[in-house]
């Protein structure tokens, strides 16, 4: 079964934008996905996204680090799962990245087949998390 | 101008080349990967057209071989700049320890000589000149140092891996010579040295007192 979980994707290269929102046709073909290309609605459209969405965020957005807005979902919105993505990405990188409040950090695929199973991954573990968060509360 | 003021003057040019660095193989790769998947979603949506046509199926293989030889390039400076940039810790090492596997012959004892570096680096790039193969190192001691010299066929000129790359991108992208390289950056920050001509190379690596 396909995800049916809100998708929001901020990243100000546009091209990037639509080719993961084609992507993400083919993914999770149900699943709405909204997308923020303009830095400046930061950090609003991340506080009125949908409940329980996955955001795929770009590092830099306009040439600044998107480290901050990371820190802003972890503590105004805990149940969004946000994942940053960048064209190119250390391992120090991603430590600081997920220090920062991410649930996930990747570097951008080069090739639609990894983009589709990066994706697909990501969605997967955004499910898995909210079902153990709703047997935690269960027990 | 003062010698200080020279030194200060080379400093910030080396901030602004790593910055420089950084951007470029950071930068680049972005337009790149819209290149990349833009083809491959036009090819995807063409299907059987481009099957069909010899131009076609010549310009999407061009592309893709283009896309390909330009990340690997780009990766090869992504690898160097975070040589540049990465955080380093003081690190030591028993010489037996880093040399451990590898066929060395010496005319000192090495043992209970301690290298001041990051053993991980040096094995790491011995391991990539070995392969699946055995590694001959001649090891020398000079002084408070220890040159480690082995045979590394693919490397074409020198003075050092990071020259030959620096020389030849094309070429060395991925290749043993691209990991000396990236591994010469780390170990001279260390105190290390490496240098190279056609078919070897030499690490030295500084020594504890004996």
């Amino acid at each position: 079964m396909t995800s049916t979980r809100p998708i929001l994707v901020v990243d100000d290269d546009i091209d990037h934008a639509v080719i993961l929102r084609t992507v993400l046709a083919s993914v999770a073909p149900e699943a709405p996905v909204e997308m923020c290309t303009d830095p400046s609605r930061l950090p609003g459209v991340l506080l009125e996204a949908p409940e329980g969405a996955v955001v795929l965020i770009d590092r830099l957005l306009r040439g600044v680090e998107s480290f901050p807005h990371l820190k802003v979902a972890r503590d105004e919105r805990p149940d969004l799962y946000v994942v940053l993505l960048s064209s190119a990405l250390s391992p120090e990188d991603r430590a600081r990245v997920l220090q920062s409040g991410a649930r996930d950090a990747a570097e951008k695929p080069g090739s639609l087949s990894l983009w589709r199973s990066m994706l697909g991954k990501m969605l997967t573990d955004a499910d898995e998390r909210d079902a153990q968060r709703g047997d935690a509360r269960a027990g | 101008m003062t010698i200080d003021r020279a030194t200060a003057q080379t400093d910030v040019e080396q901030v602004l080349l790593d910055s420089l660095l950084y951007a470029v193989s950071h930068d680049l790769r972005s337009p790149l990967l819209t290149m990349t998947l833009s083809a491959e979603l036009l090819e995807t949506s063409l299907g059987d057209e481009v099957a069909r046509s010899e131009a076609a199926k010549v310009a999407f293989g061009s592309m893709q071989q283009g896309a390909q030889d330009l990340e690997r390039m780009l990766q090869t400076l992504t690898l160097l700049s975070r040589a540049r940039r990465k955080q380093l810790e003081p690190a030591q090492a028993p010489l037996k320890l880093i040399l451990g596997g590898y066929e060395v012959t010496s005319d000192t004892d090495l043992s209970g000589r301690i290298a001041r570096i990051d053993p991980l680096q040096v094995r790491e790039m011995l391991d990539a000149v070995a392969g699946e193969a055995d590694l001959e190192v001649r090891a020398t001691m000079d002084g408070a140092r220890v040159d480690l010299e082995f045979a590394v066929p693919e490397l074409e000129q020198g003075p050092s891996p990071l020259h030959a790359v620096a020389g030849s991108l094309k070429q060395y992208a991925g290749t043993t010579v691209e990991t000396l390289a990236v591994g010469q950056v780390l170990l001279e920050r260390q105190g290390g040295a490496v240098r190279g001509e056609p078919g070897r190379v030499v690490i030295s690596l500084p020594l504890e007192a004996a």
